[in-house]
């Protein structure tokens, strides 16, 4: 299915849990854990990393075979199902996404643009970029992000000047629940790393290399939750609807670079075009998967144009957003964690005790 | 509700007049999947910014799983 090298994945990987929770997720996790925010990203790594644990370890036994590949192909009675219900869960994500960047891009830099106007230019781009396929998107990654983790660290580099440490004490003052409820809102994003398994083999995706991803992401948006506590304090910031771009619009390069927001938003543009451009990609090629008849290339427009109107009338602003995040770790627990559980036990525990012999044969 | 049939009809007639050339090479279910899904979404469109409201996801999803669903983000 893919022919990109093990440095792509995992870049795709951290791209793919990094850039779309950067817009509104930290205000929610800030409003609910203040000082202690910093906390709930770690907890839910290890959710992440046992999801991916999983997931491999059933990959192992079907060299070359992605996980969708797998349900449609060996079961396909009850993984025909169950590949739909992915394809349901990253178009939801393709058009929650689509709405956030709609909003962000209508509040920091275009204001008077319709809303659809946008949406539009956006989806034609990311309906080009889910044609030319997996690889082309591997490339995009491997071009964009690397720029975006160096400015990263830059902007790190140049607020840290302004942290205060105050702003993170006292520990637990509200006791150890908030950091615990704000890693709710953290596993709704980070639960979407169960794409990497759905879109690379065994070759390519490896244990390592997801723990890789998740390491990277979970880092950098630790990075983000720790230096919005530290420079803005988690009462502010938790009032704020784009925490990490007001973060951003603090810095201030002497005189000739102060808008370098800017900057950071057309380096982290293209980044999320790569999101959704690959849950578009995902979306089709399950739909393949899951109806053979049906071309994975030719269905992109029709499933763009679908998640315009998706994210237009499904979500009626980000406030709808912020809203479903409340819920949607639910939603998420079930795709990344009780399902892959689920073809586990039925992979590789009968496999183990002898009564199925699919996956060698 | 006419100016939005009408632009509607406009953008989905321009969808498909780009990808005419592309439908006719298809076999016949994704053609049949092409131009449904175009309609619906027309339709959908349509029926949406003058019915005013549809369910939003997230009433669906909190009303599935109202259970596990945080009631105040403030506490």
């Amino acid at each position: 299915m893919s022919n990109v090298s093990t440095r792509q994945v995992i870049l795709m990987g951290a791209l793919f849990i990094l850039v779309s929770s950067l817009i509104s997720m930290p205000a929610q996790v800030l409003r609910i854990a203040k000082q202690d925010a910093w906390l709930a990203v770690p907890i839910v790594m290890l959710c992440a990393f046992l999801s991916l644990f999983i997931t491999t370890t059933i990959q192992k036994r079907f060299p070359n075979e992605t996980l969708l590949e797998i349900l449609t192909k060996y079961v396909p009675f009850v993984g025909k199902p169950i590949a739909f219900l992915y394809i349901v869960f990253f178009g939801i994500v393709l058009a929650r996404d689509l709405r956030l960047l709609t909003d962000f891009v209508k509040v920091a830099l275009l204001p008077l643009t319709p809303a659809i106007v946008i949406m539009g230019l956006t989806t034609v781009t990311v309906i080009v970029a889910a044609t030319s396929g997996i690889e082309v998107l591997g490339r995009m990654t491997e071009l964009f992000f690397p720029v975006f983790i160096a400015v990263f660290i830059i902007v790190a580099a140049i607020l840290l000047r302004d942290a205060d440490f105050k702003y993170v004490q006292p520990f637990f003052e509200y006791g150890m629940m908030r950091p615990v409820l704000g890693s709710w809102f953290v596993w709704g994003f980070l639960a979407e790393v169960i794409i990497m398994p759905l879109l690379f083999p065994n070759p390519s995706l490896k244990w390592r290399t997801g723990f890789y991803s998740i390491l990277i992401g979970g880092m950098m948006l630790e990075g983000i939750l720790l230096l919005a506590t530290l420079t803005l304090s988690g009462d502010v910031a938790g009032r704020l609807m784009y925490p990490s771009y007001e973060l951003v619009r603090q810095v201030k390069v002497t005189d000739f670079l102060d808008r370098f927001d800017l900057l950071v938003v057309s380096i982290w543009m293209p980044t999320i075009f790569i999101k959704l451009a690959m849950d578009l990609y995902l979306v089709c090629n399950g739909l393949q998967l899951t109806f053979p008849a049906l071309s994975a290339k030719h269905t992109t427009t029709p499933i763009g144009v679908f998640s315009i109107v998706t994210a237009s009338w499904l979500f009626r602003n980000s406030l709808d957003v912020m809203r479903m995040n409340r819920s949607w770790a639910a939603v998420a627990t079930i795709v990344s964690l009780l399902i892959p559980l689920a073809m586990w036990g039925l992979f590789v525990i009968r496999k183990t005790t002898g009564r199925g012999r699919m996956a060698k044969e | 509700m006419t100016r939005t049939i009408m632009l509607t009809t406009i953008a989905i007639a321009i969808i498909f007049a780009i990808r005419w050339r592309a439908l006719k090479k298809q076999n016949r279910p994704t053609r049949i999947f092409t131009i449904a899904t175009l309609l619906v979404s027309g339709l959908l469109w349509v029926m949406a910014s003058n019915a005013g409201h549809i369910p939003t996801i997230p009433e669906m999803v909190e009303h599935a799983f109202s259970a596990f669903t945080l009631q105040s983000e403030g506490m």
